[in-house]
């Protein structure tokens, strides 16, 4: 009769603790599910770099273009981070180039000088990367640069950050959100590194009709001078507005006037037509 | 998941239900297939296979999650290390080609290597060069895993008594030139040298500047495989040494005499394409192949005819021959028995083929046989037409030049240099190499790793890799080829060539050298661009050597001892030695791919084995993988017994190179416990009998093994062919053909190609069946006839008709079985979908096609797709437990006759490469229960790893048991052998393999399932790439890896979509199928038929039972 039992008086905290079980393991599952969300663990992403490179002074200040560094971003799947060498044409010394005027900027700086012994030991800087996909990903830069999709899709206003913050989950959901509905992330390959291009509708709309006006033939699959009316009617800004009985061609003039007060997004349609753009959902497009 | 491989009855199935393999006992072997049968999952399917204990299972779950929880929830942080200075075009992550030339055994292989960001990855062959036209073969690309093999040497050393202690290299050369300068002072006398064959011009030169810098030097040349015969019976015939060179492309006969000319090295790849070329059955002719031979070679199995004779038969035979064609006895019909038959066949038909066939010997025939081959070609005009010869340099046989090598240590020589080779291992027993090599005071080796031989010597110092060093070499034909270095020297180490430069005294730079020679070939102005160009090339543009014209000196008949129609008697065996056709000589043992791929024949990895005919093995009482005992001169070596229709009677076959016992960890290695992988059969040649002994015993013993085949000769049983039987009425072999005139004849009354329309799939808008898409469960319904052939040649299998669609004809491969030559292409079945139907894009559609009639077998697919797609080594036991992991396997189907050749003698094999066949209604995709395999709108069935939760349903699902599992994390190396210290690669050794790793394929862990994805990566590369370019992909750009490796041009990819595309030309070939096609799966690959040229009075006729 040694043997231990609870009093009866704990019955009456059973209920309440099987509650309370059940709320505290829920809510240690929704912090442990929430803290894993990529929206949590990648965004803000902020690692001290070995060189305080500013890209708000480089890029946004004095308006180097996003290529000028990253060089390879259009023919490339990697942007590639810039040799030391590229560094070294403005700020090291004469070490990179003899006999120039361009490479005296800051030529003593402290916090230069990593990039100063990189080039005398010929040992790379160690850069931190920023937005790391899983090694699984295979993301290729080119292929987005070239269809008109623009840097700050991505990586957001970099010319506006002294230190390079990833803004974007960069999780698998937000790869296809936009590759399932593309529109307001294209833009006429020639913006594609102004991270600040923010047209006026009138810019738009000027944009729209010159691209109809030059690439119409690219939209004209069967060349007969005039689109279907299945072809056209994502182009339209109002095609609820044409007339249902009407003849199932579009001219040129007809969807040049069918079209005012466009935003980014048909725009984005627009080129999307033009340029035989689909993004593709496939599971290879991204896994190999 | 072996059971369906062996549906490899396929061809046999319609006939009696006789047993497959019908000499094998039921044995051990069939007892554990049917409790491998009965068991619903593998043995220790899900158990480690050292033995993990659940105590030590939560101990590392304990660790792991607590590493987790302190790592935290970011992955580690990764660094970006640019360059200081990026050289121009030099862009991060691009591929980069660059020519370059490998020696294997004194014949350069001209390649092509691809590298990523400095690392070569994969090498290809040159397609610019006629010797390679892009292909090449096993050994070749197995020399990247070579260099990044942790195993390697990595800095020379020095013995003193039985200690080794690291040196330098400048220590090394301090040495040796103390060594030589002691020399030099005694004139050289008691220098001797000796290397592998090499066909490098720059070591030929160096070679003379060596012997004429130390006058008495002597300089030997040494190789276990050498074509010493070949010379010898050219010297015979001819009265000087020469290299034939074979046009097989214009052989409208062929007859080898126990030679394999498709595999082994590099003439093997020339003469793949061109064989291949005369195989085509879409050209007007087609050559006929006859091969005579002992061991199953890959020419016995592409030949129309095969006879299997004992090696010592041989010579008989071809007397025979020499007479018959000096007579002209061609009458094959009133010929006698079966072999007099086969005679007179050949004689028929090399007498009325003058000038346009050949009669190849083997490099095993003694130089009598070859130069009466040599006549007999010239009797018939061969000689000039499709036999050219190119002069070579005279040179005593390597057996004799190794034999005075022995006697000069034994005597006078006090200093020896071997450049690179095993002669410790590999020299004939009788010359006691190993004892002589003690007796000389200096031994110094140079070359890429430790060896037998190199342990021995005082000094040892680490050559360069071949893809580390500049050098040259000429190819088969001839060319001057150039090598350029891919990566600097990974360590510290000079090549073999800047070696001998500091040897003379010059210390001239590996480019310098190479540099120096090619001026001699290269025209005096404007040289550097030339050479540059020679150098972006891989070869020296217009250097073949000039053919040479010969005449026949000797008329000497030959006088057989064994005549080659007596049958053997059950007497005493004939040992014959084989090259190994994955380890050469033995020097890539070291070399996990080539370890793990399957004998072309046998399917045996990691293993040799005593090959014998089932007549032999029932006559000398032996059983599959029975350990049997072969003793000569008082050494005895132990192998298992294989049994292999087919092969010659009374001979039992040994592959050499296996056996070693100092390469490394996956070779073997007796000073650190590491098993050996095979046994050592060299030890029981001699300098007289080099590849055969006659009149050896083998001695039974109880103990049996597993053989670690990857194909199970047995997983077949009675019920297994009913089935088979029943659901293809017998009328659906998985390999479909027939002979060449019937389907020449169906070609010009049905024309070569089938409608366009064909290509359509129901899952296309405008798809010619029953419905339109729009009523895709109608037409599914209905059931379709599937696109192989003219809809009006179809009808049902079982109502052979004798219309005049169809042509009965007799595949002579089926042994009396009876197939109808259009009717085997165009079965009907009714197609029931569970698909709803994917969309399909009409811009791609990726397809491949696989043509059985040039596939020779010769396995450069597989190692190309490893090394392509990072594709593991699993180990012995592993392939044993059927886990082997090759995205691309070649089954061999075997078809004999049991009624009339119980013992299996007369067996024939076909290939027939087996990849993901990209079904468009993929069994594999419904069943997966997180849909981590689904198809692409392009028709790829993509599997994704990251989602893959190893429940393996997809692998049981799969027709065609292509889907391959990660049961161990294979990538990791760390499971593949398993030793208690030396086993297991640390982190430094990890990434140096990894550094051969393709970068662009994802490599695998533990628990997911994977398979051929039709090499994506460059799939979706190209197509970026031209988008990028503003230009349409071409027809054929976006080729695959084994593709590129395939010498004969069986392997097509392409977009299937696109009528400009190889592919697609293809695939509306009357001959296409697909395989499997009852099953409605729609396969994206597809075959083509199998057509062979059989003599037609050698042709075997339909038996009574047949095609009921």
């Amino acid at each position: 009769m040694n043997e231990f039992h609870f009093p009866n008086w704990i019955n009456k905290f059973i209920v309440f603790l099987l509650i309370a079980f059940v709320l505290v393991g829920g809510y240690l599952a929704t912090c442990l599910f929430a803290a894993i969300l990529p929206s949590t663990v990648n965004v803000g992403h902020a690692p001290i770099q070995p060189v305080p490179y500013s890209h708000k002074l480089h890029a946004g200040k004095l308006k180097l273009d996003c290529r000028y560094c990253h060089n390879t971003v259009e023919q490339m799947a990697s942007a590639a981070i810039p040799a030391t060498a590229t560094c070294g044409n403005c700020h090291g010394g004469n070490r990179v180039k003899e006999n120039t005027t361009l490479n005296i900027i800051y030529p003593d700086s402290d916090k230069l000088k990593p990039i100063r012994t990189s080039l005398e030991t010929k040992e790379p800087v160690l850069w931190i990367k920023v937005h790391d996909l899983p090694d699984f990903v295979y993301f290729n830069h080119s292929a987005h640069v070239n269809r008109g999709v623009s840097c700050v899709s991505c990586h957001g206003r970099v010319d506006k950050m002294d230190v390079v913050t990833q803004v974007e989950s960069l999780s698998m959901k937000w790869c296809l959100d936009c590759h399932r509905n593309p529109e307001a992330n294209v833009r006429p390959v020639e913006f594609v590194t102004s991270l600040d291009w923010n047209p006026s509708p009138a810019e738009l709309d000027k944009i729209y009709d010159e691209r109809i006006d030059r690439d119409f033939s690219q939209l004209d699959s069967d060349g007969d001078g005039n689109l279907t009316l299945e072809n056209a009617k994502s182009l339209l800004a109002r095609p609820e507005t044409l007339d249902a009985d009407r003849d199932q061609k579009i001219t040129k003039s007809e969807l040049l006037a069918g079209t005012t007060n466009i935003d980014r997004a048909a725009l984005g349609r627009l080129l999307l037509s033009i340029n035989g753009i689909h993004p593709s959902t496939n599971c290879s497009t991204c896994h190999r | 998941m072996p059971s369906l491989k062996n549906e490899n009855q396929g061809t046999q199935i319609a006939r009696s239900p006789s047993v497959q393999w019908p000499v094998v006992e039921p044995n051990d072997e069939i007892r554990d297939l049917y409790v491998t049968l009965e068991r619903e999952f593998p043995q220790a399917a899900a158990e480690f296979s050292d033995g993990i204990s659940r105590r030590r299972w939560l101990q590392l779950m304990g660790a792991s999650l607590a590493l987790t929880g302190a790592v935290g929830c970011r992955y580690q942080v990764e660094n970006v290390a640019p360059f200081v200075f990026r050289p121009k075009d030099r862009n991060p992550g691009a591929y980069v080609r660059y020519a370059t030339t490998i020696d294997l055994d004194g014949v350069a292989i001209p390649l092509l290597v691809n590298t990523v960001d400095g690392r070569p990855i994969k090498i290809d062959g040159n397609p610019d060069h006629p010797d390679s036209h892009g292909a090449s073969d096993i050994f070749s690309q197995a020399r990247i895993l070579d260099l990044y093999d942790p195993d390697r040497s990595q800095k020379p050393s020095q013995k003193s008594g039985s200690v080794r202690t690291d040196s330098t290299w400048p220590a090394f050369e301090a040495a040796f030139q103390a060594i030589m300068d002691g020399a030099a002072g005694n004139q050289g006398g008691s220098v001797a040298v000796l290397t592998q064959p090499n066909s490098s011009p720059s070591l030929h030169r160096l070679k003379l500047r060596f012997l004429a810098k130390y006058p008495s030097a002597k300089w030997f040349e040494y190789s276990a495989i050498g074509n010493d015969n070949e010379l010898l019976g050219c010297q015979r015939a001819f009265g000087k040494p020469l290299r034939p060179q074979f046009a097989y492309d214009k052989c409208k006969i062929l007859v080898t005499i126990d030679a394999d000319i498709l595999s082994l090295g590099g003439p093997a790849v020339r003469a793949n394409h061109e064989f291949a070329d005369a195989r085509n059955p879409d050209k007007d002719w087609m050559s006929r192949v006859y091969a005579i031979e002992s061991q199953f070679s890959l020419v016995g199995v592409s030949a129309d005819h095969r006879m299997a004779l004992a090696p010592a038969q041989i010579a008989s035979f071809v007397a025979a021959l020499e007479t018959g064609i000096d007579a002209e006895a061609n009458n094959p019909a009133s010929a006698g028995g079966e072999k007099e038959k086969f005679l007179a066949a050949i004689i028929e038909d090399l007498l009325a083929n003058k000038g346009a066939a050949a009669v190849v010997c083997g490099w095993s025939q003694p130089p009598e046989v070859h130069a009466a081959v040599w006549r007999i070609n010239q009797a018939l005009g061969n000689l000039g037409t499709t036999i050219t010869f190119t002069e070579t340099s005279q040179r005593a046989p390597y057996a004799s030049q190794l034999k005075e090598l022995t006697d000069a240590m034994e005597g006078f020589a006090t200093t020896l240099l071997i450049l690179d080779g095993n002669p410790v291992y590999d020299a004939p027993a009788d010359l006691k190499f190993a004892d002589a090599l003690k007796k000389v005071k200096n031994t110094i080796y140079v070359g890429l790793t430790e060896n037998e031989t190199s342990r021995e010597c005082i000094w040892f110092a680490n050559a360069s890799h071949p893809l580390e060093a500049w050098g040259d070499g000429r190819s088969l034909n001839g060319t001057f080829c150039i090598a350029q270095p891919m990566i600097a020297p990974l360590f510290s180490s000079r090549s073999i060539l800047e070696f001998l430069s500091t040897a003379i005294g010059e210390k001239k730079t590996g480019l310098e050298i190479v540099r120096e020679t090619a001026a001699e070939v290269l025209p005096e102005e404007n040289v550097d661009n030339l050479w540059a160009e020679s150098v972006h090339m891989g070869f020296v543009a217009d250097s073949v050597v000039s053919k040479t014209d010969v005449a026949i000196v000797d008329s000497q008949r030959l006088t057989p001892l064994k005549d080659w129609k007596s049958n053997w008697d059950g007497g005493k065996l004939e040992l014959v030695f084989a090259p190994s056709r994955q380890l050469f000589d033995g020097r890539f043992a070291n070399c996990g791919w080539l370890q793990e791929l399957p004998d072309f024949i046998t399917k045996l990895t990691w293993d040799n084995a005593a090959v014998v005919s089932p007549k032999t093995a029932r006559l000398k009482n032996l059983n599959q993988g029975q350990i049997v005992k072969i003793e000569l001169d008082g050494k005895q070596i132990e192998l298992p017994v294989h049994i292999q229709p087919g092969h010659a009677n009374g001979t039992v076959t040994v592959a050499l190179g296996y056996g070693r016992t100092f390469v490394g960890r996956v070779g073997g290695n007796v000073d650190k416990g590491i098993p050996l992988v095979g046994a050592d059969t060299g030890r029981l040649r001699t300098s007289a009998q080099m590849y055969s002994r006659p009149d050896v015993e083998l001695v039974e013993t109880s103990r049996r093994v597993r053989l670690a085949l990857s194909q199970d000769p047995f997983t077949l049983d009675d019920v297994g062919r009913d089935g088979i039987r029943t659901r293809l009425g017998g009328n659906s072999p998985l390999i479909r053909g027939g002979n060449f005139d019937d389907f020449k004849k169906y070609v010009s009354e049905h024309g070569p190609l089938v409608d366009e329309s064909e290509l359509k799939t129901e899952h296309d808008p405008d798809w010619h069946g029953h419905a339109p898409a729009t009523d895709h469960n109608e037409s599914s319904k209905n059931g379709r006839q599937l696109p192989v052939i003219n809809a009006s040649l179809q009808r049902p299998a079982d109502s052979p008709s004798q219309d005049e669609t169809s042509h009965v004809v007799h595949d002579e491969h089926a042994g009396g079985h009876d197939t109808h030559w259009p009717q085997g292409l165009a079965l009907h079945f009714e197609n029931k979908s569970l698909n709803p139907g994917s969309k399909y894009s009409e811009k791609f559609k990726w397809a491949m096609s696989v043509d059985l009639s040039k596939c020779t077998g010769c396995n450069a697919c597989i190692i190309a797709c490893q090394s392509e797609n990072n594709v593991p080594i699993v180990g012995k036991d592993q392939v044993i437990r059927g886990r082997e992991m090759h995205w691309i396997r070649i089954d061999a189907y075997v078809v004999d006759d049991p009624v009339n050749d119980p013992d299996a003698e007369n067996a024939d094999f076909k290939f027939q490469p087996v990849m993901c066949q990209h079904c468009e209604n993929a069994p594999c995709e419904t069943v997966c229960p997180v849909a981590a395999t689904v198809h692409s709108d392009e028709g790829l069935n993509d599997m994704v790893y990251n989602r893959c939760i190893g429940t393996r349903y997809c692998g049981n699902n799969c027709p065609y048991k292509v889907r391959r599992f990660n049961y161990l994390n294979y990538s990791e190396a760390v499971t593949l052998i398993k030793y208690p210290t030396e086993g297991i690669y640390n982190e430094q050794e990890k990434q140096m393999r990894g550094l051969g790793m393709n970068p662009e394929v994802t490599i695998r862990s533990r628990g997911v399932m994977e398979k051929c994805t039709y090499c994506v990566q460059r799939i979706q590369n190209t197509k970026i790439k031209s988008r990028n370019e503003h230009r349409p992909i071409g027809p054929n750009e976006i080729t695959t890896a084994c593709q590129d490796a395939c010498p004969t041009g069986a392997l097509v990819f392409g977009n299937m979509a696109d009528p400009a595309s190889d592919v697609h030309k293809n695939h509306r070939k009357v001959r296409a199928y697909q395989l499997l096609d009852q099953l409605g799966n729609l396969p994206r690959t597809r075959y083509l038929a199998r057509v062979r040229n059989p003599h037609p009075a050698l042709e075997k006729h339909p038996t009574s039972e047949s095609h009921t």
